[in-house]
């Protein structure tokens, strides 16, 4: 029966699945790298503002960063999810559409209360507000996703919620594996923020009380995110085993341990070299993580749709417009790069020379 | 119809979008324009070595970073994720022909949004040259940003030889995406040499000579005037002719149109004044009501645009309901319902027949329960049942007889409205449940 229910857009896909999807897992790495960052940084830089002052106030200031990066990269895989799966997210979000709509004001408010913090007016009750906001637009956005790779469960929440034969939009679809997917990605995101903070502190700061009290970090941080990752991974894992690629899921089972042995060595014994070692593993996590979502995906949604059966129709023209704009852009971000960074590096000199 | 469809009483969904979109447009248009200006400001006050307007420059930045980055970042994914709940297949449609091109966007977004980050946060730590050039960066950036999604909203009132098998070119290079470039342009200019002005008129430092910012701003907004008025033009012209019809024929579309004309003459003349007279206009109720003339200019343009596409969502190709217009044919001869699985699938639950072949022999209850689903499904993209565009106090004075022979010819009715697109059996059920409502009191 659901099948009767789920239809695809007859235009077809402009160019081969695989391209596709390969941009839509590129979009989402980029996409987790900063909403990590925001999941994990805004509420440990509230908790910290007393005892950690240095790298709190380190963290409210990038936030803006983060967050203007983050939501924009978002758009990407939302975008090829809607060329590739329009049948499945269209019903999914139109469902709980109050709640879908609610992240665009909740997201504004969360947005600003991040200023509010970074400028440091209001910081606790800004970053209190903010870390809420933003957890919960995470929490409605795992409910979205797993709906999205559920049809099964679309008829019975249509018919639930429908007058007349349409819905009233004020369903949420939360269960254990919601929350363990959310959870899953709060665990990871408590990785990055630590690769993060190991990373700033070897290579972009001079400031040496930042830099110490974020060594000291890195180590809880990341502990602190395997347990979660592993306690919400032993429990989800098992219910995908049978679409989880082996290779991702040994991947992303090892690397986030293996990141916790490295925290606990960059504890001991600091340097550009062990620092670069998490992130490089931590990367790994993140990019495991990020494929085998995607891959689990596409697996529980090829019953009613197999995108290798999807007519294509070869708009390579428009596909050579974006790649001629993104290598614009990269070249311009590249250029802008560098200048950020000579100009840092100078007021860096600058201050070391008036010590 | 190939989805769930979400009813939102009194408003219905659809009016959500202008909700989002109005305060979206009047924003993205700041930033574009300002993103612009900023630039040649910047350029000017280090030319001429102006200390103070330098200082003020960079304080004016802030706020384009917080209202720009934030709030109009933010309104756009919403009008993406409003579009999607409430037009899906109008959405889904635009996302299979313009992937490509909205990724193209989303990269030059990025783009602006670092250029304005090194632009505000490396204020002072940077050689002017590369200052300024980071500043047209960020203004460049911007504006082709605003040229790419045009081509999509422009693309959505005149497709022009664009065909289901067509390439992304031929649907972005449609008739009205010229017009409809200069005339946001020319808007984005305007509207960001009007918030500027706002800004201004708070300023107290007496160093800061407001008489040099106001007269180089004036002559850009002049530009973006004429270009307003060489793009309106020019759009009116291209206009697909139901949309011309929509346009002379709605009072409200006309007073609309009206309106906007007034205000941008309005803003014209008061900017030419301004630049002749300097800043001794420039106070903040003076700027204010300037800015809101603006604004309503803005508003009252996405209104006529918005307006004038009816009965179409995407012009020839997507019904307002949500219809191909491929379909409406095989609609009309099997029935809506067998084509709304979604629909299909509470019905055959609910009365347990089979409603589009036994839908004659049904209560009359019954039918009135299946055209409330129909009259959901057909007309609740443009009419709720009380509030906006309300069908009961619209149809109170209408006799059964008259409820029955416009349902059979809605598009003769009215050309802002597509033609019934369901079988007979269903149209009567609509007209059943139509005449019903007609009697409810709110």
């Amino acid at each position: 029966m659901v099948d009767q229910l789920l239809r695809g857009d007859p235009l077809g896909l402009p160019v081969p699945p695989s391209w596709l999807f390969g941009l839509k897992i590129f979009g989402f790495i980029l996409h987790m790298i900063f909403m990590n960052l925001w999941l994990a940084g805004m509420p440990t830089a509230l908790l910290l503002r007393n005892s950690q002052a240095p790298v709190a106030d380190r963290l409210f200031k990038a936030m803006p960063f983060f967050m203007a990066f983050g939501i924009n990269a978002g758009i990407v895989p939302l975008l090829f999810l809607q060329v590739l799966y329009p049948q499945f997210f269209y019903p999914a979000t139109i469902l709980q559409a109050w709640f879908w709509l609610l992240i665009i004001p909740l997201l504004i408010v969360a947005y600003y209360a991040v200023y509010f913090a970074a400028f440091g007016r209001y910081r606790a009750v800004a970053a209190t507000v903010a870390s809420i906001l933003l957890a919960w637009i995470g929490l409605t956005f795992s409910s979205a996703m797993t709906l999205a790779a559920s049809p099964q469960a679309l008829p019975a929440i249509f018919l639930a919620s429908s007058d007349a034969g349409s819905v009233h939009g004020f369903t949420m679809h939360l269960n254990g594996e919601v929350l363990l997917r959310f959870l899953i990605m709060v665990g990871i995101s408590f990785g990055t923020l630590a690769a993060f903070l190991a990373l700033d502190a070897e290579f972009f700061t001079a400031k040496l009380d930042y830099r110490n009290a974020a060594r000291r970090l890195v180590a809880p941080l990341y502990i602190l995110g395997l347990i979660v990752f592993g306690l919400a991974g032993l429990l989800y894992g098992p219910t995908v085993s049978d679409r989880l690629p082996q290779l991702l899921a040994m991947l992303a089972g090892v690397a986030m341990p293996l990141g916790a042995i490295l925290s606990l060595f960059y504890l001991k014994q600091p340097s550009r070299a062990v620092a670069a070692a998490l992130v490089a593993v931590h990367a790994l996590a993140l990019i495991a993580n990020a494929a085998a979502r995607q891959i689990v995906q596409i697996r529980s949604l090829e019953i009613w749709a197999k995108l290798d059966k999807l007519p294509i129709r070869g708009d390579w023209d428009s596909f050579l417009l974006f790649v001629v704009v993104l290598l614009i852009v990269l070249l311009a971000l590249g250029w802008l790069a560098r200048v950020a960074l000579r100009a840092g590096r100078l007021k860096i000199e600058h201050k070391s020379a008036e010590r | 119809m190939d989805y769930p469809l979400w009813y939102v009483p009194y408003l219905t969904a659809p009016l959500l979008i202008p909700l989002i979109a109005v305060p979206h447009v009047i924003v993205a248009q700041f930033a574009v324009g300002g993103g612009i200006l900023l630039a040649d400001l910047t350029r000017r006050a280090y030319g001429g070595n102006h200390a103070a307007i330098l200082e003020y420059l960079h304080r004016l930045t802030r706020v384009f970073v917080l209202i720009t980055v934030v709030f109009g970042a933010v309104t756009g994914v919403g009008i993406w994720w409003t579009i999607g709940l409430t037009s899906p297949e109008t959405t889904s449609a635009l996302i299979h022909i313009f992937v490509f091109g909205w990724a193209a966007e989303w990269a030059v977004f990025v783009l602006e949004i670092a250029a304005a980050f090194v632009f505000y946060y490396f204020w002072g730590r940077l050689a002017p040259r590369k200052h300024i050039i980071v500043g047209w960066i960020y203004g460049i950036a911007a504006w082709v940003s605003l040229v790419l999604i045009t081509g999509i909203t422009a693309f959505m009132l005149t497709t022009g030889d664009w065909a289901p098998d067509s390439g992304f070119f031929t649907a972005f290079f449609n008739p009205s995406f010229l017009p409809q470039v200069l005339l946001r342009t020319g808007g984005s200019i305007a509207i960001a040499a009007l918030g500027i002005t706002v800004h201004l008129s708070f300023q107290t430092d007496p160093a800061l000579s407001k008489d040099l910012i106001v007269r180089w701003m004036s002559r850009w907004a002049l530009a973006g005037i004429l270009l307003i008025f060489a793009g309106g033009l020019w759009y009116l012209f291209v206009m697909p002719e139901h949309a011309q019809l929509n346009l002379v024929r709605a009072p409200i579309l006309l007073g609309m149109t009206a309106v906007n004309l007034l205000v941008t003459l309005l803003v014209m003349v008061a900017l030419a004044w301004g630049h002749f007279a300097g800043s001794r206009w420039i106070t903040p109720p003076a700027a204010i009501l300037l800015l809101a003339a603006g604004a309503t200019a803005i508003t009252t343009g996405e209104f006529v645009r918005e307006g004038t596409r009816k009965p179409y969502r995407i012009d020839q190709y997507i019904f307002a309901p949500g219809v191909r217009s491929s379909e409406v044919k095989d609609f009309q001869r099997n029935g809506l319902i067998r084509h709304a699985p979604w629909l299909q699938y509470y019905l055959d639950r609910k009365f347990s027949v089979d409603v589009t072949l036994h839908g004659q022999a049904l209560a009359p209850d019954d039918k009135a329960e299946v055209g409330k689903a129909l009259f959901r499904y057909h007309c609740s993209a443009c009419h709720a049942e009380w509030g906006y565009n309300g069908m009961a106090p619209i149809l109170r004075p209408w006799t059964p007889e008259l409820i029955r022979d416009t349902t059979r010819n809605l598009h003769r009715a009215n050309p802002a409205m597509p033609p019934w697109m369901g079988s007979e059996a269903e149209r009567d059920a609509l007209a059943v449940y139509l005449a019903r409502l007609s009697r409810e009191k709110p």
